[in-house]
């Protein structure tokens, strides 16, 4: 492979006006990215092995195409990504048979669709896939299976492809026999011919491959040759023969292979050719006869390559293919398309399978559309409803509030989600709006009940959300002009500018000015349009392949100036980047000032600058041609010079590159292997990896008003970094500095949901956002000494509460919830739902950072929720009420305090009195004891219904705090109700703890006692955490009214 | 305390990190602790704080008596909750749901709160505790540099893994698992402000996480006092009470 790197020294020479700023993979510290999937339509699985334990239960191991792997320890109900910190492209799993917690990977999927992933070499868990180390084999790029052996666990074959877009690689099979440590290449070809399948008697003494002559080009699929063929090996790996009685004499494609368990000298194979068709040979390889040549067994074998023999029985035989189709017959027939599998209604394309030797009836199955598990043997299924493995194109958001996120998937069609939802994002959120392989999807900024999606080849629509109607409005060619050559992922493009007008690029670039209804070229053939980049007719090799995936010589990538309609930029997939800058007119192919890019390089995203309209970024992906390179290039001169913004420090080849629409220094970059981050326009990127596995980034957007990072991956769905801003502040000052506080955006205070929905574990919940204003820092260090705390003030400076931080390197997040502290409640026996203090008021509110010695300030603003349906003056009114509620619980709470420790006093003082007056004070104890449970519950036991003041107040309360609009009339009512019932209580306390208090107190001293002393409501506020507000002075001696206080917080 | 600061920086300054003994780390740790005999001195404390969880909040009050007797409260509407262990028996009582009688520990808590007892930590005197520790490297943790020690207590299985800056050789990170009904579920804790107490340094303020992925539960604690060999911490704090002798504010 290709790789090539642009000198760090020259970069600098290039960009000396930039000034660096020295992040690293810590600066991000707290600022996670959080998944919300989706994993209702999950994505393509190209590997499954499981084992049952000695406890009886299954675990299972799953590799996704480009998800990586995860695991299941409870027989399928959850599961856990176990590989997030390595390439994302699983080839093959397996479990060795002699030790359930050593796990070994083979990444790269060996199911080589143009859109295909590579990996890098083998990895092995002892752990149960805790740890991974890699074991090399590092240029497998693609490997098919990977097997151990039974009785020897450091004796691992691996059938590898190599490098799939040109000679080479390690292909063939490999051997290690001293647990990964050393490779032997035991049996290859040549350069050009791969391992596509690898079997084991259940002895470990005989071994079979297939080999396939197989090759990828930017515009064609090479399927088959002189060169593919099925070996045996009888001696453990050591040397090979070629199988080829009664198997086709001519030019083979693909070969699946594997051993029946129960009979190890039955073999089936499938072998691609002139009539593909199913063999078996019943003499350990030596014969073969020719099965079953059903359309289910012939269809795609480069892409459907996987064959499992049940381990019961020699003659069940699983073909999963377009659909599941299966031998009982021992491959004599399969059950037929329309007649097994594809009236199930599950998912077509399937890659994977694993049937549990302990229990054959389970058959777990991987599709494009994730995993299916049946207990049946394959005739029932149930979907896996929590891998959010789905393979995003691209992503695209509206401006609704919480906004949509709109994507197009490998397979899956296109979907609409929200970015958060009551209760989290869940698989019944998103919505289909597209069908076939999506990619891009849009709401039309000009109306966005409409959008556009499209499938694969430029299939354009336009979708009502309303009514599901989808009109087609793809461009076609005008009379007598060549057909229109559209990329399997058509570029379709929103004009900043002008709502309404689109986008569309085939050879040429089209633009509707009327949302799809009628289209203009507004170019020239853009591209090279080299005949010999147009053979998607004739690919696939052996099996014609014409999907539209190897449509070549197409624009791949357009983005219109947001500054100036005129400057539009196109990318191709053979190499041009092409600029106008009078809306079409003229068109200038700028490649040719990049330096440092081979000619021809697959032009991955274009994009204009959001800040400057001579400004625009470039991506290259030179993986088509084996170039891993990455590949990133700026211009400032619309495009007549170029610098590489490049940098050791990114892998993996490019996908996106946005520029922020705030922060014109601040990149962001999606490549093969995850995001990356430049403070500096480049000079200096490190990865992200809070949360993000290393995965395919392929789309970012940053929304524009919610300054989210939207991130559309090929493999683990959507990720969404919540609020950006913080990003923006970091300057190198902020770097050098041992903390510093980062702006954020207003914090919205989100509407009260309360949903009563039961969920379970099976299904996937993708994180809201927190609901929550957030304070952001940065720590030089991480923190260990003396406190590291925030304290929130409102504008009268009152402490309305404090927050413990976060202590890690790099930017911490600490959420504050925007109340007051619940309220203080009197013991009682009942909870009532009052486990919350009421909502602040919105506004701006002082922040100050304690560390250690340090202080530091900064604010943050509250803002109402954008969708609330309720006045400011009822928000407020509703506000008010809950403050009330708040300061009569208190109130309440004080005096029951006092009556207890009057009580316990007046009790102390009995037992050492004589008799008159140990009488007097427990009588006195009595009365105190009878009001206190006159208002509050005191009787034991779970769902008493127990109803006192303190319950009816905290009753209210919560009610009250739990909708932020208008209380109901009803609602104030109560309160009045509920006021002279305190009065009532509270003129009762004004007895007890003042005249007849005297009264004891009196008979005290007289008897040589010290008095009573009740509490003094100043500390008890302190200590009760409401010492914050200003109390006002009280006519009763023993208490304040709170209430009064927070009238200071009523602002009409 | 400044004393075992110059201790331990000298200790990095030298590039000693990656080379350090266990001994050598643990040395240093007791030392920016206080020193190992200001550490044994303690014989009970009594620290008082705000747990957060969320927008909830709740005052709470953690007692300890030496060798392994804890007991912590916490208080939620009025109610007060208690969780105690004597060294042998552990207790609870959880009067949210109107039920104000102790109930003993099942074995999952009681083995949460043995760990929590013991509160010198699980260096201190390892070797006759019969706890395994080991030394296993040094690591990057969220970009600090860390020293990872091992620890499997007495009678336990399970691991815990302590996560100790080289500066100074404090425990910033925990991470282990907790019981659940026979299951094992994941459990960090994140460990910080460090103050001079008495003779002693210790940390005031632990964010435990329980769970991982999206269902992960977290909870702070802060300590905002600590009183050291407390005069009314005896040991009928820790024992299980009598039903009969429930104190009366609880009912």
């Amino acid at each position: 492979m290709i790789r090539m790197k642009t000198g760090l020294a020259a970069l600098l020479i290039a960009t000396g006006a930039q000034a660096a700023i020295e992040i690293d993979s810590s600066t991000f510290g707290g600022l996670t990215a959080r998944s919300i999937g989706p994993a209702v339509m999950s994505g393509r699985i190209s590997a499954i092995d499981g084992v049952t334990r000695e406890d009886g239960a299954t675990t299972l191991y799953i590799g996704a195409a480009s998800g990586g792997v995860w695991k299941s320890d409870d027989g399928g109900i959850v599961y856990k990504p176990v590989f997030d910190g390595h390439m994302q492209s699983i080839g093959a799993v397996r479990v060795d048979p002699s030790n359930d917690e050593t796990v070994w990977v083979g990444t790269g999927e060996s199911w080589v669709r143009n859109t295909v992933s590579p990996g890098d070499g083998v990895y092995r868990s002892t752990d149960g896939g805790k740890n991974w180390t890699h074991l090399g084999l590092k240029e497998s790029d693609h490997i098919a299976e990977l097997l151990v052996h039974p009785d020897d666990s450091d004796t691992v074959f691996v059938c590898a492809l190599g490098h799939l877009w040109t000679s080479g690689g390690d292909r063939g099979v490999f051997r290690t026999q001293d647990g990964g440590a050393t490779w032997e290449n035991v049996l290859s070809i040549d350069e050009a011919t791969s391992c596509s399948d690898l079997a084991m008697t259940p002895d470990g003494s005989t071994l079979y491959a297939g080999f396939w002559q197989v090759r990828r080009y930017p515009d064609f699929f090479e399927s088959g040759g002189e060169t593919s063929g099925l070996y045996r090996s009888t001696d453990g790996g050591d040397t090979w023969e070629l199988l080829t009685e009664g198997l086709p004499e001519t030019e083979k494609g693909r070969i699946a292979v594997t051993v029946a368990p129960s009979e190890p000298s039955r073999v089936f194979a499938t072998i691609e050719s002139e009539n593909t068709a199913l063999y078996r040979s019943d003499d350990g390889g030596d014969t073969w006869s020719e099965m079953d040549d059903s359309t289910n067994v012939q269809m795609r074998p480069f892409y459907f390559g996987e064959l499992v023999v049940d381990p019961s029985d020699k003659d069940r035989v699983y073909k999963p293919g377009f659909s599941l189709t299966v031998s009982t017959d021992g491959g004599d027939t399969f059950s037929a398309m329309f007649g097994a599998g594809f009236s199930v209604s599950i998912h077509p394309d399937h890659h994977a399978l694993w049937v549990n030797p302990s229990n054959p009836s389970q058959v777990v199955l991987g599709t494009d559309g994730g995993v299916y598990i049946s207990e049946d043997k394959g005739f029932h299924w149930r979907h896996v409803a929590n891998l959010p493995v789905s393979q995003f194109y691209h992503v695209a958001v509206d401006s609704d509030w919480p906004y949509n996120i709109y994507g197009g998937l490998q397979d899956n069609g296109s979907w609409k989600g929200p970015s958060q939802a009551p209760g989290g994002v869940q698989n019944r959120h998103w919505e289909n709006v597209g069908f076939g392989d999506g990619f891009w999807t849009f709401p039309d900024p000009s109306n966005e009940r409409y959008l556009y999606s499209e499938y694969q080849g430029g299939q354009l629509k336009r979708v009502d959300t309303e009514t599901s109607e989808i009109k087609r409005i793809q461009p076609a060619p005008e009379p007598g002009q060549e057909p229109l050559r559209f990329n399997w992922n058509t570029p379709l493009h929103m004009s900043p500018n002008k709502p309404g007008t689109i986008y569309f690029g085939a050879q040429y670039l089209f633009r509707s000015r009327d949302r799809g209804e009628s289209w203009e070229a507004i170019s020239p053939d853009l591209t090279t349009d080299d005949p010999q980049g147009q053979r998607q007719a004739e690919s696939g090799g052996l099996t014609i392949d014409n999907s539209t995936a190897e449509n070549y010589t197409t624009i791949y990538s357009i983005s219109e100036s947001p500054l100036d309609h005129r400057v539009i930029w196109v990318g191709t997939d053979d190499g041009n980047v092409q600029l106008t800058r009078n809306g079409g007119k003229d068109w200038n192919n700028v490649v040719e000032n990049i330096d440092g890019v081979p000619a021809g390089t697959w032009v991955s995203r274009v994009e204009a600058s959001p800040h400057d309209k001579s400004t625009a970024f470039v991506t290259f992906d030179g993986h088509r041609r084996g170039d891993m390179d990455t590949y990133v290039f700026m211009t400032e001169d619309y495009g007549s010079t170029w610098r590489s913004i490049s940098t050791e420090e990114i892998n993996g080849y490019a996908w996106v590159i946005k520029q922020d629409p705030v922060n014109a220094d601040l990149l962001f970059l999606g490549t093969e292997e995850g995001l990356y981050i430049t403070l500096d326009q480049g000079l200096n990127w490190t990865r992200f990896s809070e949360n993000l596995p290393q995965v395919a980034v392929h789309d970012l957007v940053v929304h524009p008003t919610e300054h989210d990072l939207v991130i559309g991956t090929h493999g683990r769905g959507v990720y969404v970094i919540d609020d950006i801003t913080p990003l923006r502040g970091i300057t190198q000052e902020v770097i050098d500095s041992n903390v510093a506080i980062l702006g954020t955006r207003p914090a919205p205070m989100v509407l009260n949901t309360q949903l009563q929905v039961f969920g379970a574990n099976d299904s996937f919940v993708g994180i809201n956002p927190p609901q929550s204003a957030t304070i952001v820092y940065y720590l030089k260090k991480r923190h260990l000494f003396g406190d590291l705390k925030i304290e929130i003030f409102d504008s009268e400076d009152r402490l309305i509460t404090t927050l413990p931080g976060g202590k890690r390197r790099g930017l911490n997040r600490v959420e504050w919830p925007m109340r007051f502290k619940a309220p203080k409640f009197p013991p009682a026996t009942n909870l009532v739902p009052g486990f919350m203090g009421p909502r602040v008021p919105e506004g701006e509110y002082r922040v100050v950072l304690t560390k250690g010695k340090e202080q530091i300030e900064s604010s943050v603003q509250l803002v109402a929720d954008p969708r609330t349906p309720h006045s400011k003056k009822d928000r407020l009114q509703q506000q008010q009420l809950a403050l009330d509620l708040y300061g009569m619980i208190n109130d309440l709470s004080f005096l029951s305090d006092n009556l207890i420790t009057i009580r316990d006093q007046s009790n102390a003082y009995a037992e050492a009195s004589d008799e008159t007056l140990s009488d007097a004070l427990t009588a006195y104890s009595e009365s105190l004891e009878s009001l206190r449970t006159s208002l509050s519950s005191s009787k034991g036991g779970m769902i008493t219904g127990e109803e006192q003041l303190r319950e009816r107040l905290g009753t209210l309360y919560g009610n009250v705090t739990s909708y932020d609009g208008r209380p109901t009339a009803t609602q104030f009512a109560r309160l009045e109700t509920l006021t002279v019932e305190l009065e009532g209580a509270m003129a009762d306390g004004d007895t007890l703890l003042g005249a007849e208090l005297d009264v004891i107190n009196a008979q005290l001293m007289a008897a040589g006692f010290e008095p009573l002393v009740v509490l003094d409501r100043a500390s008890w506020d302190e200590e009760a955490g409401v010492t914050n507000f200003t109390v006002a002075a009280s006519k009763h001696f023993w208490r304040h009214r709170l209430p009064a206080a927070l009238q200071d917080f009523r602002l009409w | 305390m400044k004393r075992a600061l110059f201790a331990s920086v000298a200790m990095a300054l030298s590039g000693a990190a990656s080379a350090a003994s266990l001994e050598e780390v643990l040395t240093c740790n007791f030392e920016t602790m206080g020193g190992l005999e200001n550490i044994k001195a303690v014989e009970s404390a009594r620290m008082t704080g705000t747990m957060s969880m969320g927008p909830m909040q709740a005052p709470f009050t953690i007692e300890f008596q030496k060798p392994n007797s804890v007991r912590m409260e916490f208080e939620i509407q009025g109610m007060t909750a208690v969780q105690a262990y004597d060294g042998e028996n552990g207790w609870a009582i959880m009067p949210f749901m109107g039920k104000t009688t102790p109930e003993a520990m099942v074995e999952d808590e009681l083995k949460s709160i043995q760990e929590m007892a013991e509160w010198e930590g699980p260096f201190v005197d390892w070797q006759e505790k019969g706890h395994s520790v080991e030394l296993v490297g040094v690591e990057d943790i969220e970009g600090t540099e860390a020293h990872v020690i091992k620890v499997v207590r007495a009678g336990s299985e399970d691991e815990t893994t302590y996560y100790l800056d080289t500066e100074y050789c404090l425990t910033f990170l925990s991470k282990g698992v907790q019981d659940i009904q026979g299951n094992k579920m994941a459990m960090s804790q994140s460990i910080g402000d460090y103050k001079e107490v008495g003779d002693i340094v210790m940390a005031h303020s632990v964010i435990g996480t329980i769970g991982d992925g999206p269902g992960a539960m977290q909870q702070a604690l802060t300590v905002e006092s600590v009183e050291l060999n407390v005069d009314d911490i005896t040991e009928a704090r820790f024992a299980m009470p009598a039903t009969e002798e429930m104190p009366e504010e609880a009912n």
